[in-house]
C-alpha cells in the first residue's frame, strides 16, 4: 500500500485487484497517476500464498510430487520435471531414453497449453475477446493429447524420478500426427486475424518497450527476455534430457515491445510443435522407469533448471539423507517477470497497463507459491 | 526365487538320529549357511564402496580457477560440483564488495535467486548458523555460482545487494518474511507475501512448529 501523505494533490491512486478482470491472479497493483501517466506502480501479494516450500519440507519425496503440481497449474509437468531432475541428480540415476523422450513431449505439450491460455488472456485484457474462445478451443486438442498419456488434464504428477509413471498409450503417436498439423494450421490461422488486426497492431507495437539492457538487469524471464533480443533458453543453455539431439530455434525477437511479446509466443507453439514431431519419429522402444528403491534417501546439494512456458524454472535442493527434503527453494519465473513490471510500467498510459500486463503472462499461484 | 532354489538344495539329515543330535545336526548347518550368507554381503558392500569411490569425479571449471586467484580472502571452499556449478561459501561482511567485482569483472549480471537456509538440523553444520545463499549466472555462459553466507543465529544480519543487483529486491525481503534474516540498507524491508500480524513467527526456521502456527490463537 502506498502512504497516502506523499501523493500530492495533482495525483491519485488507484487499485486494480486483488480481484479484478485484467488481472492473472490475485494481487494488488496500486498505480499513482497523473492526468493519465502512471508514475509509480506497487504490487502486493499473498492472496495466493500456499507456503510450499514448507509443505515440501515435511513429505516424502514421492508425495512431493503432487505438490510440485500446484506451484503453478498450467506448467505442473515442467515443476514435476525439475524436481524428478534434483533427485536424479543427488542419487546418480540415469533416466531411459524412451522416458526422456517421453518427458520432452510432455514438457512442450505443457508449454503449449500454456501459452496458448497466456495468449487467449492477453487478447481478452485488450478487448479481443473471441480470440480467447478462439484459443481455448485450439486447446483442447492438446489437453486431449495430455490426457491420454497422463489421464488428467491439469494437476498431472505424471513424472516419477527415473522415469515417468506409464508408457505411451498404443496409438499415441498416430492420433498425436494426425492431430498437430491441423492444429498447427487453426492457431496459424488465428495469428494472422490477431495480427492483421489495426486496432491490435495500435495498442500493441512500441507500448511497454522494454530493452535489452534492461530486460538483462531486472532479470525477466522466458519469451519476455528473448522478446527483447536476449538469445537465451534453458534447452539450449543447459539443456537436459534429449534436447541436445532435437532441432529446434530459439525464437528472439528485437522490438521488446508487447507485440513482440505475443509473437515470439505464437512461433514457440510452432518451435514446440516441431520438436514433438521429431520426437514421435526418433523414439526408441525400452523401458520408462529406472529401478529405484522404494524409500528415496538422497543426500547433497544440488541446483537444477528446466525451460517452464514461462521462464527458466529452478529448483535449489538441500537433502540430508532421510526420507524428507531438508530445504527446497523454489525459483519460479512468473515471479521474476512479475517484480519487473513497477520499471516497465513507468510512464505509460492507464489504458496500456491491461495489454503489458497480459503479455507478461504472469502467474499468481506460482509467485505466492 | 534364489532362496526357493537354495531350500531345495538343502540336504536331508542322514538317518537314524536322535532327537537332541538331529537338532545339534540343524544347528551346525544354519550357522554354515549364515557366515556364507555374511561372507557374499561382505564382498558386495566392497565391490560397492569400489564403485562410488570411482564415480567421485573431479571436475574443473575456469570460473573457479579465476576466482581461487581473485578472492584469497573472501571467499573460501570454491569447489566445483558439477561441470556448471560452482559454490564456494563468502565472507558475510564483504558480501558487498564481492559482488559488485563478481558483476563487473566476471560478467555474472545474471542474479537468479537470493533465499536463506536454517541450519539447526542440518548434518554437518553449525545449528547457530542460517546460510544466505546466492545463485549467479550470466546470460552469455551456463555455470551457476552458489555463494553462502554463513551468519549467526542470535544476530542474523548481512549487508544488502541490492545496490548492485536490482532483482534483489523481493528475493531478499521474501527471505526476510520467512527467516528474520534483516538485509541491512534495504529500502523498504517489509512482508511480501505473509500480512504484518505474521512477522516475527519466521515460518520457515526449523523450529517453527507448524505453518500456520496453531499456537497463534489470536487470528
Amino acid at each position: 500500500m502506498m502512504p497516502m501523505d506523499e501523493i500530492k494533490d495533482s495525483e491519485m491512486i488507484v487499485h486494480l485487484g486483488p480481484q479484478h478482470p485484467i488481472l492473472a491472479g490475485p494481487f494488488m497493483l496500486d498505480l499513482r497517476l497523473e492526468g493519465e501517466t502512471v508514475k509509480e506502480a506497487e504490487f502486493t501479494l499473498g492472496y495466493g500464498h500456499k507456503g510450499v516450500e514448507k509443505i515440501l519440507e515435511d513429505r516424502m519425496y514421492i508425495s512431493c510430487i503432487p505438490v510440485t503440481d500446484r506451484i503453478c497449474y498450467l506448467a505442473s509437468l515442467s515443476n514435476n520435471e525439475v524436481f524428478c531432475n534434483c533427485i536424479e541428480k543427488l542419487l546418480d540415476v540415469e533416466v531411459p531414453e524412451r522416458a526422456q523422450y517421453i518427458r520432452v513431449i510432455l514438457m512442450e505439450l505443457s508449454r503449449i497449453q500454456s501459452h496458448l491460455i497466456g495468449l487467449g488472456e492477453f487478447a481478452e485484457f485488450i478487448g479481443f475477446m473471441s480470440m480467447f474462445m478462439f484459443l481455448v478451443r485450439e486447446r483442447e486438442d492438446i489437453l486431449t493429447l495430455l490426457e491420454m498419456i497422463t489421464g488428467a488434464r491439469l494437476t498431472h504428477s505424471f513424472v516419477r524420478p527415473g522415469g515417468v509413471r506409464l508408457d505411451l498409450p498404443e496409438n499415441f503417436k498416430e492420433k498425436a500426427l494426425k492431430i498437430l498439423p491441423d492444429f498447427e494450421k487453426r492457431v496459424r490461422e488465428d495469428q494472422e486475424t490477431l495480427e492483421s488486426d489495426e486496432i491490435y497492431i495500435e495498442r500493441t507495437e512500441g507500448v511497454g518497450v522494454v530493452p535489452t539492457s534492461l530486460a538483462k538487469e531486472v532479470g525477466v524471464a522466458g519469451p519476455v527476455l528473448r522478446a527483447s533480443g536476449v538469445n537465451y533458453d534453458i534447452r539450449r543453455v543447459e539443456p537436459t534430457l534429449v534436447y541436445k539431439d532435437l532441432d529446434f530455434k530459439v525464437i528472439t525477437a528485437t522490438a521488446g515491445d508487447t507485440f513482440a511479446r505475443a509473437h515470439c509466443r505464437f512461433e514457440e507453439i510452432y518451435e514446440s510443435i516441431y520438436i514433438i514431431q521429431q520426437c514421435l519419429d526418433q523414439i526408441p522402444s525400452g523401458e520408462v522407469r529406472a529401478k529405484l528403491p522404494k524409500t528415496l534417501k538422497p543426500e547433497g546439494e544440488v541446483y537444477c533448471r528446466v525451460e517452464d512456458p514461462r521462464g527458466e524454472m529452478a529448483f535449489y535442493m538441500i537433502a540430508d539423507g532421510s526420507p524428507k527434503p531438508y530445504r527446497v527453494r523454489i525459483r519460479g519465473p512468473a515471479y521474476a517477470t512479475l517484480q519487473a513490471l513497477p520499471p516497465v510500467l513507468e510512464g505509460v498510459y492507464v489504458a496500456d497497463v491491461p495489454a503489458i500486463i497480459g503479455s507478461m503472462d504472469g502467474c499468481t499461484s506460482e509467485v505466492d507459491r | 526365487m534364489a532362496e526357493k532354489e537354495e531350500k531345495k538344495k538343502r540336504e536331508k539329515p542322514p538317518e537314524g538320529l536322535s532327537k537332541e543330535e538331529l537338532k545339534e545336526w540343524a544347528r551346525k548347518k544354519a550357522e554354515e549357511r549364515r557366515k556364507l550368507r555374511e561372507a557374499k554381503k561382505g564382498e558386495e558392500k566392497e565391490t560397492k564402496e569400489k564403485e562410488t569411490k570411482k564415480e567421485k569425479k573431479v571436475y574443473t571449471n575456469p570460473l573457479a580457477d579465476r576466482l581461487r586467484e581473485r578472492f584469497k580472502e573472501e571467499l573460501s571452499d570454491i569447489s566445483v560440483d558439477d561441470p556448471l556449478r560452482v559454490s564456494a561459501f563468502v565472507d558475510p561482511t564483504k558480501v558487498k564488495e564481492v559482488m559488485k567485482i563478481l558483476k563487473e569483472e566476471f560478467g555474472l549480471d545474471h542474479l537468479m535467486d537470493v533465499s536463506g537456509v536454517d541450519a539447526l538440523k542440518l548434518k554437518g553444520a553449525d545449528p547457530n548458523t542460517f546460510w544466505v545463499v546466492y545463485h549467479l549466472t550470466s546470460h552469455d555462459n551456463p555455470t551457476i555460482l552458489t555463494l553462502k553466507a554463513v551468519i549467526p543465529r542470535d544476530n542474523p544480519q548481512i549487508d544488502s545487494i541490492i545496490d548492485i543487483y536490482w532483482n534483489a529486491n523481493w528475493y531478499e525481503r521474501e527471505t526476510f518474511e520467512f527467516f528474520g534474516i534483516i538485509f541491512n540498507g534495504h529500502p523498504k524491508l517489509k512482508a511480501l507475501f505473509l500480512s504484518d500480524e505474521d512477522i516475527g513467527q519466521w515460518p520457515l526456521r526449523k523450529d517453527s512448529p507448524a505453518y500456520p502456527n496453531p499456537n497463534n490463537t489470536q487470528r
